[in-house]
């Protein structure tokens, strides 16, 4: 009840200062008590839109006089800066609280206020303008960014409140002017960013969207006057330049690349350049250094630039030979348990689309897999047996790998599984045991995929796509649904905690 | 001549009808379609036909209706039925007539006739008024009785005398030769007379008839009461069957002695068994290998040219075969051992069990005894019907330690110890357990033994406390009140009682009962594993109900399996939640339940497959981060091991996680410093444990303790109460967990040496041992274990390897030179060998096809009969027309010619 009194009290104070100028004090109480008080800071922001919105709109704080020499002391022009004072105030509060405020809910009050603020100081601007220009307060989006980005937390909600605003194509543009400079201004001022900073920085980048490449490509310039958010009336014409955002976002790219990175943020930025920024880049070749930097550094981040430079070769023309050495290098065991699987045998599955490659090399990929296999979660030994399956399929020599009646036995696997370099690991002459071997795991369900070895091959390939995202849980389910008519049942009837015949769990456990 | 005139009488209609002549067939009517060939045996139904009779019923036929349609053709008026109920198809026959009736009388009650006071109707049936019909009189027809004994007259004819008199002129000649005196007049009159009479007398004769039957009628009613009177008189008089009399007719209908079984020697008793045995276990080998219960050799349909007759067929399913038997050599020959030798174990089993059901029986007899209660009484029936009468001796000992410890103890009884002996040697075998192990064993089978006799004590103790009759709970909170404060004992008994007195044989409700006590001991069972956090009581309670759990499934297994598969969603579902913990004791106690009632080895199965697809989940997924995970994993691990047994089958989960424990027990963790994914080192740890950052658990000692650690002998057993409380882990655990884990490893090794990927699978695991035998704080115990390991593991990296051979492709059959004989039958059906649904559908189609000629023929005919009638109606109308203008034009001349006549006339007169 508190609360709506206090918000039902500011409500009129700004309505009674609105009303008459010898109310002006009201606005000095009001800030007052956003100081004093923590609760009250969603009510007093309320209130100060209120006012400061009524007052942009009557330009009351407009000054046709920039150069500061007529320091004139007539009473209207005091008030006026005494309000410009007031709403400078105003504007530092909202950030701080933007930036150090615990509750969310403040802080996304803030947030909105400093919005509406700007769209109504970008329509109704405080000094004269020069030309007939477009109007928008850069400097207040840029002292918001930062405090959004540097706040020392991860500020993914209120970011994913300014990506609503990114349907205007000003703010849009704006935004990508403004990040260059936050981001040099980092780099020149000697600081380095730290990993919260540079986690907001990714991920507004992520939100924000990019100029459509359809559009883009040719640096078309729109007429977009209907949809702004700072659109003043008797100004028209506002033109969103293609070419300057690509460039401002080359900039910016550029300046991120330069920072320095932990594993997440590096993971982050990969996935962010994969998705959203390589198609614009102007030189995308350029990155090939830092993706091999990044290939070597082992696990999901050099499986990302493995992407990465996958699409290189694809679009642009990048040749490099080594990559089927780095491709077998990173199947490891500890892949299945990454978020980056699936992406991995895509990946891999398209590498190795190609039936031109040597057998050997593809023979490699295949035993090696199927020696991972012995180690795989049974939902992953799914994907490796059609994934071998489709290796055999393309290039038929391997079928000497599932069949090779000629042989003598060996005493030992010739398969030599460390070695790094696949045309050098002897799969040729080794035999896909571990399939055999797979026949008699303890799910029904990879006994009989591993069975495919002995049945004739298919004519077309297996599709992975549709088991890549399975887990064990679509396993269980599977299970679960599966009914037999009969149920089997035990025909020794058990005394006690230990099986009649079989019992292996009391030689190691006392339970009783 | 008036007599031949005779009107026909009822029954000459009946006989016309009756002797219609069967309308013989005009030859020149029928038609005949000439048959080319004439087959024997074949019946055609086209050969002949009436053309003519046809096309005349059918022409009667249109007329009836297509006439009828071309006649309203165009027509709006319409015919209404206004009789009363004519429309309703609801009214029978009988409703109709009532309701037009009393409609009738309704309007009869109109205001004119209501004065009419002669208005009771008299209702008539053939001229009789119905009252009289009902008192039942007999309605004597006037010429039924004659008929019998005067066929000739009967029918109103004249006799052969009469006729041979009077007809045909009668002998005129005759007569006027003999006696001219009678006239032809006086001959008819005379015959007249002599008729009337004979009509008169038969007349006569039928009253007198009349009356003496009604006479008798009344006569014989007189005489009833009589009669009936009679035989009750003798009823009484009937003298009582004594005791000689009763007894032999006892004798002479009683059964003779049914057929039974014959009586059976305890030998025969046991083969049964073991026969018995034999086939289920080769009904779980079927399942073990996927098989379904159908046939699964395809008879070759093709049989090839250079067929030998000598059944020998090229294909995958003899391939496979020859590959299992060549691995079953190179293995262990394991399997081979095993056959011969099990079957005696069990006759081994058998005998004992014997003995111990002697036993049983005559304790239990004692009981009855003492206690000779309705109810025990009834127990006891049961107990010949319960699947395996309940034998405490072996209840609680462990099935090797009890064979192992007969063996010890029994060593006069030469017989019956021999086969032990072999059991017990192989039992080792199996399981690798070891010399030295056995000697402890039998020290501590020896403290088992005491325990076990104090506990049979107390469950004496116990039988003898409860009550004897316990009714099958109805809800979760019954049972409670029933089981609480009992010690697990007790509630064995109790629920052993309980599935006793609802035994399916003595109620068909039963089983229902015992489904939802089945339902019902699984919440117990989970509650006893959930609130127990400082003892381990549920392992014990799930120890004494699992008799009667296996009875309750063996009577209703669909409930039953139900039941704990919805139980395994729920903790399935509810470790979803948590993914990286370890579920706990109350999902643990459902896999090791899951075990002893459901044969876990076979191929695929309702329970145990996604009971296997959960455990590896949680293997392959959760944390170890305390003494208590790592106590879970090594119970999951040895379940998985229990579960595969007999399958012989692999999960690498499993073997992840003794990886990871072992390298957890290493001092690698510490040492090894990692930062980046980039080069990871040789030995390392498989996820969930992470090499990086580095683990957060050790299992190994601190540096300290060392000494310690090594003057300790590692226990064979690790203990239920590892699996809760919160305590960390000590060096006792360590070197426990470790010893365990290597043993579980071993034996894991040993059941896959005949798949030939076992290198790599283990392949890991050695540089491990190699590692672990470098540190100075394992005991010998365990460093000899893991010598053993390391044997194991060599001898299976000494195996060669065979290469992998697909199936050979079944050869080409040769062209055949010899004609193709198909079997032809004379009936002239075609006996392809298609299927049911294919012969339905063509069937139909041929009859759809067929009904379409007809209709189409049938359209036709209807076509030309309306042209005809068209034409017809046409033709008539034409020549009606012609012969009115004929008539107007004839008028019209004879008025032109009369008009002429009077212009003529008119001249003339001029």
């Amino acid at each position: 009840m508190a609360a709506s009194k206090v918000s039902k009290k500011l409500h009129s104070m700004a309505i009674d200062f609105l009303s008459n100028r010898r109310n002006a004090n009201n606005i000095a109480d009001i800030i007052a008590l956003l100081e004093s008080n923590e609760s009250n800071i969603q009510p007093c922001f309320l209130a100060l839109e209120v006012i400061f919105v009524e007052v942009l709109k009557r330009r009351e704080m407009y000054q046709e006089q920039t150069t500061t020499a007529m320091v004139a002391a007539d009473a209207e022009s005091q008030y006026k800066a005494w309000l410009r004072e007031c709403y400078e105030d105003v504007w530092g509060k909202l950030l701080a609280v933007i930036s150090n405020s615990l509750k969310i809910s403040a802080q996304a009050q803030a947030f909105s206020t400093a919005m509406k603020l700007i769209a109504m100081e970008g329509q109704n601007p405080l000094e004269p303008l020069k030309k007939e220009e477009h109007y928008f307060p850069s400097h207040r989006l840029r002292a918001l960014l930062m405090v959004l980005l540097s706040s020392g937390r991860n500020s993914a909600p209120l970011l994913a409140r300014l990506q609503e605003f990114s349907s205007y194509p000003d703010v849009l543009s704006n935004v990508w002017k403004q990040l260059f400079p936050i981001a040099i201004g980092l780099q020149r001022s000697g600081q380095r960013p730290d990993e919260n900073f540079i986690r907001n920085f990714l991920d507004l980048i992520d939100k924000f969207p990019l100029p459509k490449p359809g559009r883009g490509e040719r640096g078309e310039d729109h007429d977009l006057t209907d949809n702004l958010l700072c659109g003043q009336q008797g100004h028209n014409g506002y033109i969103l330049n293609m070419d300057h955002m690509r460039k401002a976002v080359n900039k910016v790219w550029g300046c991120v690349m330069h920072w320095n990175h932990t594993p997440a943020t590096q993971r982050m930025l990969l996935v962010v350049l994969l998705e959203r920024v390589l198609p614009f880049l102007d030189k995308p070749l350029l990155l090939t250094d830092y993706l091999m930097d990044s290939l070597d550094s082992g696990g999901a981040v050099s499986l990302l630039a493995l992407q990465g430079i996958f699409t290189l070769i694809q679009n642009h023309n990048l040749e490099y030979p080594n990559i089927f050495s780095k491709l077998y290098s990173m199947f490891e065991p500890e892949i299945f348990h990454t978020k980056f699987k699936a992406r991995l045998f895509y990946l891999s599955d398209m590498f190795l689309s190609s039936s031109h490659l040597p057998e050997n090399i593809v023979a490699a990929f295949a035993k090696r897999l199927a020696r991972l296999s012995l180690v795989a979660p049974p939902e992953d030994i799914h994907i490796i047996l059609m994934f071998i399956g489709n290796l055999i399929l393309r290039h038929p020599g391997l079928k000497l790998l599932i069949d090779n009646p000629n042989r003598e036995n060996v005493p030992e696997d010739p398969f030599v599984m460390e070695e790094r370099d696949p045309s050098k690991s002897r799969a040729m002459e080794s035999s896909l045991w571990e399939l055999y071997s797979l026949q008699s795991h303890v799910l029904p369900g990879v006994g009989t995929a591993a069975n495919f070895i002995y049945n004739p091959l298919p004519s077309v390939e297996w599709d992975l796509s549709q088991i890549l995202e399975e887990n064990s849980d679509d396993i269980f389910e599977r299970e679960m649904k599966k009914k037999l008519k009969e149920i089997a049942l035990t025909f020794d009837r058990p005394q006690t905690l230990s099986l009649p015949q079989h019992e292996r769990v009391s030689q190691f456990w006392q339970l009783v | 001549m008036g007599k031949t005139k005779k009107g026909p009488k009822k029954g000459t209609s009946d006989a016309r009808k009756r002797t219609e002549p069967q309308k013989t067939l005009n030859p020149f009517e029928v038609h005949v379609n000439r048959q080319k060939f004439q087959v024997l045996g074949r019946k055609l139904k086209t050969d002949r036909g009436l053309p003519g009779v046809a096309r005349a019923k059918a022409l009667k036929k249109r007329k009836a209706t297509l006439l009828q349609e071309y006649k309203l053709k165009d027509k709006t008026n319409k015919f209404l039925d206004r009789r009363i109920g004519e429309r309703n198809s609801a009214m029978t026959v009988e409703d109709r007539m009532t309701a037009r009736f009393t409609a009738e009388r309704m309007r009869a009650q109109s205001k004119k006739e209501m004065f009419n006071l002669a208005d009771d109707e008299v209702l008539t049936h053939r001229g009789q008024t119905l009252n009289e019909i009902e008192k039942f009189d007999d309605p004597r027809s006037d010429d039924d009785d004659d008929d019998a004994f005067n066929p000739l007259r009967s029918k109103g004819h004249l006799d052969a005398e009469f006729v041979k008199d009077a007809h045909f002129g009668g002998g005129l000649l005759s007569r006027a030769n003999e006696d001219g005196s009678k006239s032809r007049k006086d001959l008819i009159e005379q015959l007249i007379t002599e008729s009337k009479r004979r009509k008169a007398e038969q007349q006569k004769a039928r009253e007198q008839t009349l009356d003496l039957t009604e006479k008798l009628d009344t006569e014989w009613k007189d005489l009833l009461p009589v009669i009936n009177a009679a035989p009750k008189a003798a009823d009484v008089e009937r003298p009582k069957p004594d005791s000689f009399d009763m007894l032999m007719r006892q004798l002479k209908f009683e059964a003779t002695g049914k057929p039974t079984d014959k009586l059976k020697s305890e030998d025969q008793i046991a083969k049964e068994e073991k026969e018995k045995l034999e086939e289920l276990e080769a009904a779980r080998l079927r399942r073990m290998q996927g098989i379904s219960d159908q046939p699964a050799e395809v008879v070759p349909t093709h049989r090839s040219a250079d067929d030998l007759d000598d059944k020998y067929v090229f294909n995958c399913s003899a391939e496979c075969e020859e590959k299992m038997e060549h691995e079953n050599d190179a293995g262990d020959s394991d399997q081979d051992d095993e056959g011969p030798d099990s079957d005696e174990d069990e006759e081994g089993d058998d005998d004992n069990e014997g003995d111990d059901e002697e036993n049983d029986n005559g304790n239990e007899e004692d009981n009855d005894g003492e206690s000779g209660d309705e109810s025990e009484s009834s127990d006891d029936d049961i107990d010949d019907l319960k699947y395996d009468s309940s034998d405490e001796e072996s209840a609680f000992v462990p099935n090797g330690k009890k064979m192992s410890d007969a063996g010890e103890e029994d060593n006069s009884n030469t017989g019956k110890t021999s086969t032990k002996k072999t059991m017990t040697k192989r039992e080792e075998e199996s399981t690798n357990t070891h010399k030295k192990e056995q000697k402890s064993n039998v020290d501590k089978t020896l403290a088992i033994r005491e325990d076990l006799k104090k506990r049979k004590e107390l469950m004496e103790a116990a039988r003898k406390e409860l009550p004897y009759t316990f009714e099958v709970p109805d809800s979760y909170e019954e049972l409670q009140k029933v089981m609480a404060g009992r010690s697990p004992e007790y509630q064995g008994v109790i629920v052993e009682r309980m599935v006793k007195c609802t035994h399916p044989s003595l109620n068909k409700d039963n089983k229902e009962k015992l489904g939802h006590l089945f339902a019902l001991l699984m919440q117990h069972l989970h509650d006893a594993a959930a609130a127990d956090e400082n003892e381990n009581v549920c392992w014990s309670v799930l120890d004494r109900l699992v008799a009667s759990l296996f009875d309750i499934a063996h009577w209703c297994p669909e409930k039953s399996a139900e039941c704990i598969r919805q139980v395994l969603k729920e903790k399935q579902q509810e470790y979803q939640k948590k993914r990286k913990c370890f579920p706990g004791v109350d999902t643990l106690i459902f896999l090791k339940l899951i075990s002893l009632l459901f044969p876990t080895s076979d191929f695929r199965h309702p329970v145990v497959t996604p009971a296997l697809v959960f455990m590896g989940q949680i293997l392959s997924r959760c944390r170890v981060e305390s003494r208590q995970d790592v106590a879970k994993g090594l119970l999951l691990v040895s379940l998985f091991l229990e579960y595969t047994a007999l399958s012989k089958r692999f999960s690498p989960e499993s073997i992840n996680f003794l990886r990871n424990i072992l390298y957890l027990s290493t001092n690698l963790p510490s040492t090894q410093k990692v930062v980046t994914g980039a080069k990871l080192p040789a030995i390392r740890p498989i996820p969930p444990v992470k090499i990086f950052p580095s683990p957060c658990l050790s299992l190994h000692p601190t540096d300290r303790k060392k000494k310690s650690t090594r003057n300790n002998e590692p226990s064979d057993r690790l203990h239920a109460s590892d699996l809760i409380g919160i305590e960390p882990v000590d060096d006792m655990f360590c070197v426990n967990s470790v010893y365990v884990s290597l043993r579980i490893l071993s034996s894991m090794a040993s059941q896959l040496t005949s798949l030939p990927a076992c290198r790599p699978i283990f392949s890991h695991i050695t540089p491990l041992l190699k590692t672990l035998l470098e540190e100075k704080w394992l005991p010998s115990k365990v460093t000899q274990e893991i010598q053993k390991l390391q044997e194991l593991l060599q001898s299976i990296n000494e195996t060669p390897l065979k290469y992998l051979v697909a199936t050979p492709k079944r050869p080409k059959a040769l062209r055949l030179y010899e004609p193709k004989i198909e079997q032809v039958y004379t009936d002239g059906k075609q006996r392809r060998p298609v299927s049911r649904e294919k012969q339905e559908t063509q069937k139909l189609l041929h009859r759809v096809k067929r009904e379409k000629k007809g209709a189409l023929r049938e359209i036709r005919k209807d076509r030309d009969f309306i042209t005809k009638i068209r034409l017809k109606q046409q033709l008539k109308s034409d020549s009606e027309r012609r012969a009115k203008v004929k008539e107007i034009y004839g008028d019209a001349s004879n008025l032109q010619g009369e008009m002429k006549k009077l212009d003529r006339a008119n001249k003339r007169k001029k």
